[in-house]
């Protein structure tokens, strides 16, 4: 199978890059928002400086004082990556999401449709580049693995030549796991070419069954299935303000005009999830997600929860621009209780005693056993059991 | 053999229901109650129907034997009240 691999290569830096194109010539890095405050992501040149992704921000500015350190901005980037998934759809309808920054595509069969593989290559890049302004590294082969290491240098693999083209590439490219890679150096196979020159059977002797695949990997033969990431209809408006507004209430009828606008494409369906999104007057983005224990269609209902969404956690300052996204579209219209035991009530009723429990560290409720029902003494016909959900 | 988890064991709070709760009543001895004392009130107590009597668990060593009385006090609803023989005392009772 023919795949493209696409690679921007310091996602968060290049997405911060783009929104401040100053950022450029700084030695940036984007600190994690979990403590210890670790980097996140750096930029080349800060890389070049000897910062390194997983050291603490005291150590990385110890080893670059004059290095700007912005905290991450997770919706920012899932939404530049996001709209390249898009674009990269706009060329085949197979596309694998790798995570922030990396892709797989299913280009098979594209042949006939470009002079050579050079030049789709070149079109996925000028296609990214003009849709989102990002600069991508792509790489073409038969194959997850040896279009991966092409991506690592910009080259597109004719078939039949994977083996060659990973024989001089180091070993810790391989998708192994690391102590994988920590024993074929010290069998002394630091490339690829040198572990592939080994037998199946003198690799399985050593790695078991991960030795087999580590002999097709270092052969460029990858047979892992691309998987290509579920078509997901999204239901989504958005508000600009012409100048940054603050406040509860204004966002509240803000989130409930886009409410109205989404309701027509409902077309009577409900929705499980409600993302709301914010771009805030810092330039930041702000998002609020909430899933529903069971999907609603009635406009007042989703109104309600939209307000408590936004009362409990609003925007921590001025937005600029505000969108709403409905998902987890079902077809349910109607509630059926089940007569079950397990129904939809003995549920509800669970749910209600996990909270009372939450609330008081008890259970205040309690079930009705039968014990001697036939006794003539009243208390001892039943018990109150403390009913544990 | 099985290992301690190291979890404490869950235990479930289990009440008697029909308890029964202490009442003040007015009574001749071994007669039927005639006033009741509700909510600080006393209030005159009409028998409703026969009294009737448990003689239960003399062969435990703990017997229980109590007579009952179903009456009812101005507007409000009937009770059921009795008399411990054993431990003396007035007891109101849902005894259904």
């Amino acid at each position: 199978m023919r795949v493209a691999f696409v690679s921007i290569p310091r996602f968060p830096c290049a997405a911060e890059v783009l929104r401040q194109a100053e950022l450029a010539r700084c030695l940036l890095i984007v600190g994690d928002a979990e403590q210890p405050k670790r980097v996140f992501d750096c930029s080349l040149n800060a890389g070049a400086g000897g910062i390194r992704q997983g050291m603490t921000i005291r150590q990385a500015l110890a080893t670059c004082p004059d290095a700007v350190v912005l905290p991450p901005d997770p919706v920012l980037y899932r939404g530049r990556w996001e709209t390249l998934l898009d674009v990269l759809e706009g060329i085949s309808p197979e596309v694998e999401d790798e995570g922030l920054g990396r892709a797989y595509v299913n280009v098979a069969g594209f042949g006939a449709h470009y002079r050579d593989d050079e030049a789709l290559a070149a079109h996925i890049v000028e296609t990214i580049r003009f849709a989102t302004g990002l600069d991508a590294r792509v790489g073409l082969a038969e194959g997850k693995f040896p279009a991966f290491a092409a991506a690592t240098t910009d080259t597109v693999i004719p078939a039949g030549d994977e083996g060659a083209f990973l024989a001089l590439l180091d070993v810790e490219l391989l998708p192994v796991d690391p102590d994988v890679v920590s024993r074929l150096r010290l069998f002394g196979l630091d490339a690829i070419g040198e572990v592939a020159s080994l037998t199946v059977p003198e690799l399985q002797s050593q790695f078991g069954f991960e030795g087999k695949r580590l002999w097709q990997l270092a052969n460029g033969i990858d047979e892992a299935p691309l998987r290509p990431r579920p078509a997901v209809e999204r239901i989504e408006s958005c508000l600009s303000f012409e100048a940054p507004v603050a406040g509860v209430d204004v966002m509240v009828a803000a989130a409930k005009q886009l409410l109205s606008r989404l309701r027509p494409s409902l077309r009577g369906r409900a929705a499980r999830e409600l993302a709301l999104q914010a771009e805030l007057e810092s330039g930041r983005g702000w998002e609020r997600r909430v899933v529903m224990r069971e999907a609603v269609s009635d406009a007042e209902r989703l109104a309600f929860v939209l307000r408590s969404s936004l009362m409990n956690s609003p925007p921590p300052n001025a937005v600029r621009s505000i969108s709403l996204r409905l998902g987890g579209l079902t077809g349910e219209t109607g509630k059926q209780l089940a007569l079950g035991e397990r129904g939809r009530l003995q549920q509800q009723l669970e749910e209600a005693i996990r909270q009372l429990k939450a609330r008081y560290g008890y259970s205040p409720v309690f079930n009705c056993v039968d014990v001697e029902t036939w006794s003539v003494i009243p208390e001892e016909r039943q018990l109150l059991v403390e009913y544990d959900a | 053999m099985v290992g301690h988890t190291g979890g404490t064991t869950a235990t479930r709070r289990i009440r008697r229901l029909k308890t029964p709760l202490a009442i003040d009543v007015e009574a001749p001895e071994d007669g039927a109650p005639l006033r009741v004392r509700l909510s600080g009130v006393w209030q005159d107590a009409t028998l409703m129907r026969r009294p009737w009597r448990i003689d239960q668990h003399w062969w435990r060593g703990e017997p229980v034997r109590r007579d009952y009385y179903r009456v009812v006090t101005g507007d409000g609803p009937p009770l059921t009240l009795y008399r411990d023989l054993v431990g003396g005392g007035w007891f109101r009772q849902e005894y259904r």
